[in-house]
């Protein structure tokens, strides 16, 4: 790992790792990019990149929406924390989820997540819970990606405190289907290993093969072999378990070639310091931030399009020992009069995602950032804790979306519409050729055109 | 079936006797938690909210289609009348199991990596693996644990006693076959196949040769196995018994005994009784049903079932104030309070007292010396004690790791404790609450000093008070017991009213509360359910229902033994026969 010092902005890093202020700089290797900035030397394009940032327990709607729509919105007391990023944050209020409000926090979480209703899991006298209907817009994506990346998408979860007994609704963010989920890494260190652990290449370095690598693609092919002929012996339900199976064994025989082919990585590209194994509601900042910074780099780094951040999770009990406040859902429910800790909750969530674009926009790429390359959606699980409802919907847009989205942000104000229209406008902004998207009540063919660039 | 007359308490059944609800009816398993309380309280029998909103109406895809009952199958063992199998579902192994089956199969302890946690669907993660999947990232970290395990198996100190037999090179055909074939074989429960032991040994081979290293080789089709679906996943094909009904063959009975009795893999005895056909008949498998449950590890299988029928794992991610427990709530006291709990029931399923109904009601738990403070107990007590005669805790409600999981940080939840009691102990479900309906409680005032009071809003609401009676009066007995389960004369100087009425009995405070539930049918049944439903992994059908009733029969006609309990679920229909998908 010599070459690491030779770019010589660890420390740098380093310093945003552990939660100081200090910026990202790294430079642009601008003699890698054609004159339009936009592309490649080689004449690939830069990628658009996607990403969700998710909250449980909603939002006070009263502090959050701005009062003037359009470009002319104002920062309110629960989005003052964007003021950084604010050109690039579009706000959407007044859609509706339409699938159907059987249990507010289920409900709105699999709906705008997904456009889809929830199915509910609740046979007789067991406790209920509930899972999703349809992959999560982020699979959505994920599935259209046609390069070989080393991770088909990236989940990340920042606060531990997410209710497990309910089924994967409330526990997880990310979906291939019902019963389906895939897992966020909670801690740091964790997610360095994977991310920056064996196998990775900065720019510069030699790739040296181990042969072990073709070895262990063999083992997978040997297990698809086992599952292919084991598929055929069973029912629809089972096979389907054992297809997402077998696509996960194919998603690790992608990265062992990804690490034996070692693309030269795009120029800013690099590894951060290793984080500490520091995970949990304690240390809700410090995660963030290191989450954040890799993330950035994994995106930089192309290796991998899609990521998901699951803050807390949908009637998550997160603790903010930080602001003395918590826990999140009991408070949203206990706390009288106009709810001070729950709003201070809200903005301190903000802080974190707007840490998460103040990272991104501080990437360098092209003659732009990150950010100016990325699709972000941002909402939670109920518009309101108090009352678990799901009209009114609080969603964030970010990024530009290579040039795919308005810029900067405005605050598009609907009238009861359909959350779906949000998620279709995001996916085709990402160039995705669907004409509609969800299911059920929340299905739509309607998008919404101000939050694109104008042509 | 055997008539239950001898053992049935009507008078005192008060959260709903089996005698009330309708046995024909299709609907008959829908209707069974809201037969007491259904008909007075519409609030939280559907009625509100939409259809939907039951929340424990039988889904459709959960029965098999209507259709004539299949014919009973020879040879396995006459199927209860009326019983119509569920369809069964591949289940995957659970982190538990997972952790136990490496330990077995490589007779060490060796470090793993963190696998992706359990998923729990209606109540269990046994129920939440017949559901689950593997994602890719759960794929890498099987993938990391297999190699992680194959390497350390394979090293100098242990390759001898692991592979069994000494190579004559690098590579060696002979010997990795007969590994692959002995090692295959306990991974994945059953003998393999030729084309499978082809198909590992032609792995290691490639790998021996390329790397010049037989062990070294071995180690991939190790990795390999571990990684296969037929590893990860407990595969029930069965033998095809006409009507869509399957009867699990004997390596597939010997896994479901296993994994129900030692929450691991089945050992070599058992996979010979299943090799000589033992298992498919019901005294052989009897003889390894008691052969299992006087090992030790049906304690820790046991512990496993009702740790995760009483949730206990929820109090790991549980904190509480510091204004309420100073000292910070730490993992040692968390998990003396779920050992409290675990202990007292092997306590009652092993020791002297075995009638399971009388967990309600004991005295005895099991402390260290922070937990015997927080009992009022002096802080020298240490393992089995028994709690004061005359003193106000007793049984499971008294347990702390109930009492605190099912609260605020700062304060009591009626409302928690009395959902946990209704679904966890009584098998009641309860719906989600209605949308836009404020649930802010109105603060301490003069007119509403304690929680009796400020929950009063929830009868003023419909929508609200047909579930909160459900739940509030249950709770509200037990206000006695803070956030952390202490016990307090008062809340902060106000007189607790810990009187409450279920269905027409009247009851004050915990001890009494305690006395109808211990008495009560629907809490015996409910143990019964949850212990099928973990078995089984699924919560029953309706047609399964009369196994069901024939475990609660054989469950009451032992006096409540939970071991007997077991034996019933292990002879039962739903234990040995399901339904093709």
């Amino acid at each position: 790992m010599k070459s690491r010092n030779q770019i010589g902005r660890r420390s740098l890093l380093r310093g945003m790792l552990y939660g100081s202020a200090v910026g990202v700089g790294l430079p642009t290797l601008e003699m890698m990019l054609n004159s339009h900035g936009t592309a490649l030397a080689d004449g690939a394009t830069i990628p658009k990149r996607f990403g969700v940032f998710f909250w449980g327990n909603g939002v006070r709607l009263k502090k959050w929406t701005p009062s003037a729509q359009g470009a002319s919105w104002q920062l309110t007391e629960e989005l003052a924390p964007l003021m950084n990023v604010k050109d690039y944050v579009s706000v959407v209020s007044g859609y509706n989820i339409k699938t159907g409000n059987q249990r507010g926090h289920h409900a709105g979480c699999v709906g705008i997540l997904s456009g889809a209703p929830m199915i509910s899991q609740d046979p007789k006298g067991a406790p209920y819970a509930s899972t999703f209907s349809a992959p999560s817009v982020d699979q959505v994506v994920a599935a259209t990606i046609q390069d070989k990346l080393k991770f088909r998408s990236l989940e990340i979860g920042i606060s531990k405190s997410v209710v497990t007994g309910e089924g994967s609704t409330l526990r997880y963010l990310s979906h291939n289907g019902p019963d389906n989920a895939n897992p966020p890494e909670y801690t740091p260190s964790a997610l360095y290993s994977r991310l920056f652990g064996d196998g990775f290449k900065e720019p510069g370095q030699t790739n040296v093969v181990d042969p072990k690598l073709a070895l262990r693609r063999s083992v997978l092919s040997a297990v698809k072999d086992d599952a292919t002929a084991l598929k055929r012996r069973l029912g629809v339900n089972d096979q389907r378990r054992i297809d997402q199976h077998m696509e996960s064994i194919r998603a690790l025989e992608t990265q062992i070639l990804a690490i034996e082919s070692a693309p030269p990585p795009p120029s800013s590209c690099m590894k951060p310091a290793a984080p500490s194994t520091m995970t949990g509601d304690k240390y809700l900042t410090a995660v963030n931030d290191a989450m954040a910074n890799m993330a950035a780099l994994a995106l930089a780094c192309d290796q991998t399009r899609v990521f998901s951040v699951m803050f807390s999770g949908s009637v998550g009990f997160s603790n903010y020992p930080e602001i003395q406040a918590g826990d999140h859902h009991s408070l949203t429910h206990n706390e009288g009069g106009e709810q001070p800790q729950v709003n201070s909750i809200t903005i301190f969530i903000m802080k974190r995602f707007a840490k998460l674009l103040e990272i991104l926009k501080a990437t360098p790429e092209a003659q732009g950032n990150l950010l100016d390359h990325c699709v972000i959606l941002a909402s939670t699980d109920t518009a309101e804790g108090l009352p678990h409802s799901i009209n009114d919907y609080p969603v964030l847009v970010a990024g530009k979306g290579g040039g795919a989205l308005v810029h900067p942000g405005i605050h598009v104000r609907g009238s009861g519409g359909n959350t779906s229209d949000i998620l279709l406008t995001l996916l085709q902004a990402m160039d995705l050729p669907l004409k509609e998207f969800g299911s059920s009540g929340g299905k739509t063919s309607n998008t919404i055109a101000a939050l694109r660039a104008q042509p | 079936m055997t008539a239950r007359s001898s053992v049935r308490r009507p008078s005192t059944a008060v959260f709903g006797s089996r005698a009330d609800r309708p046995r024909a009816s299709r609907l008959h398993a829908g209707l069974l938690c809201l037969s007491v309380i259904g008909a007075t309280l519409p609030g939280c029998s559907g009625t509100i909210g939409g259809p939907s909103l039951g929340g424990d109406a039988p889904l459709p895809s959960e029965d098999a289609p209507p259709g004539s009952l299949p014919t009973a199958p020879g040879g396995g063992g006459a199927q209860t009348k009326g019983f119509k199998p569920a369809a069964v579902a591949l289940r995957k192994l659970t982190v538990h199991q997972y952790e136990n089956t490496v330990d077995d199969l490589f007779g060490v302890q060796l470090e793993l990596p963190e696998l992706e946690p359990d998923t729990s669907i209606n109540g269990f993660f046994s129920i939440g693996a017949a559901r689950a999947t593997i994602s890719p990232s759960a794929a890498e970290k099987f993938e990391s644990a297999a190699f992680a395990l194959a390497e350390a198996a394979l090293d100098e100190a242990h390759r001898q006693k692991f592979v069994g037999c000494t190579p004559s090179g690098t590579t060696d055909a002979g010997c990795t076959e007969a590994f692959v074939a002995r090692f295959g074989q306990r991974a994945f429960r059953r003998p393999l196949a030729s084309d499978e032991i082809a198909r590992y040994a032609a792995l290691a081979s490639q790998a021996q040769a390329a790397l010049g290293d037989f062990h070294a080789g071995l180690q991939f089709a190790v990795a390999g196995i571990l990684q296969s679906p037929h590893f990860l996943f407990r595969i029930e094909l069965g033998k095809d018994q006409g009507g869509g009904t399957v009867a699990f063959d004997d390596y597939e009975l010997a896994t479901r005994l296993s994994y129900l009795l030692w929450n691991t893999t089945p050992d070599d005895a058992l996979l010979t009784a299943a090799s000589k056909g033992e298992l498919t008949t019901p005294a052989g498998l009897n003889t390894q049903a008691e052969r299992l449950l006087a090992d030790p590890r049906a304690k820790t299988a046991l512990d496993n079932f009702h740790a995760e029928r009483l949730a206990l794992e929820e109090i790991d991610l549980v904190d509480k104030a510091s204004t309420v427990l100073p000292a910070g709530f730490d993992d040692t006291l968390k998990t003396a309070m779920k050992d409290d709990v675990l202990d007292t029931i092997e306590d009652f399923t092993f020791g002297a007292n075995t009638d399971f109904r009388d967990l309600f009601t004991t005295r005895v738990a099991f402390v260290n010396s922070p937990l015997a403070e927080l009992y009022g107990l002096p802080a020298t007590s240490k393992g089995r004690v028994e709690l004061p005669a005359d003193g106000p805790r007793a049984g499971l409600l008294g347990k702390a790791v109930f009492l605190s999981t099912y609260a605020h940080q700062d304060g009591t939840s009626p409302t928690k404790r009395g959902k946990f009691i209704r679904e966890r102990l009584l098998c009641t479900a309860i719906p989600a609450p209605p949308p836009e309906v404020s649930t802010v409680l109105p603060e301490p005032n003069a007119n509403a000093p304690t929680m009796r009071e400020r929950l009063a809003v929830h009868n003023q609401v419909a929508s609200c008070a047909g579930c909160h009676k459900l739940m509030d009066p249950l709770g509200l007995s037990l206000e006695h017991f803070d956030a952390v389960g202490r016990w307090r004369k008062d809340d902060k100087g106000h007189a607790l009213d810990v009187t409450g009425n279920v269905n027409g009995s009247d009851f004050e405070g915990p001890l009494e509360l305690a006395e109808l539930l211990r008495d009560d049918e629907s809490a015996v049944e409910c143990v019964a359910r949850q212990l099928y439903r973990y078995a089984t992994a699924h919560v029953e059908s309706s047609g399964e229902e009369p196994a069901v009733q024939a475990t609660i029969e054989a469950f009451a006609a032992s006096g409540y033994k939970f071991t007997s309990l077991l034996r019933a679920v292990v002879a039962s229909d739903g234990f040995r026969f399901g339904a093709k998908e």
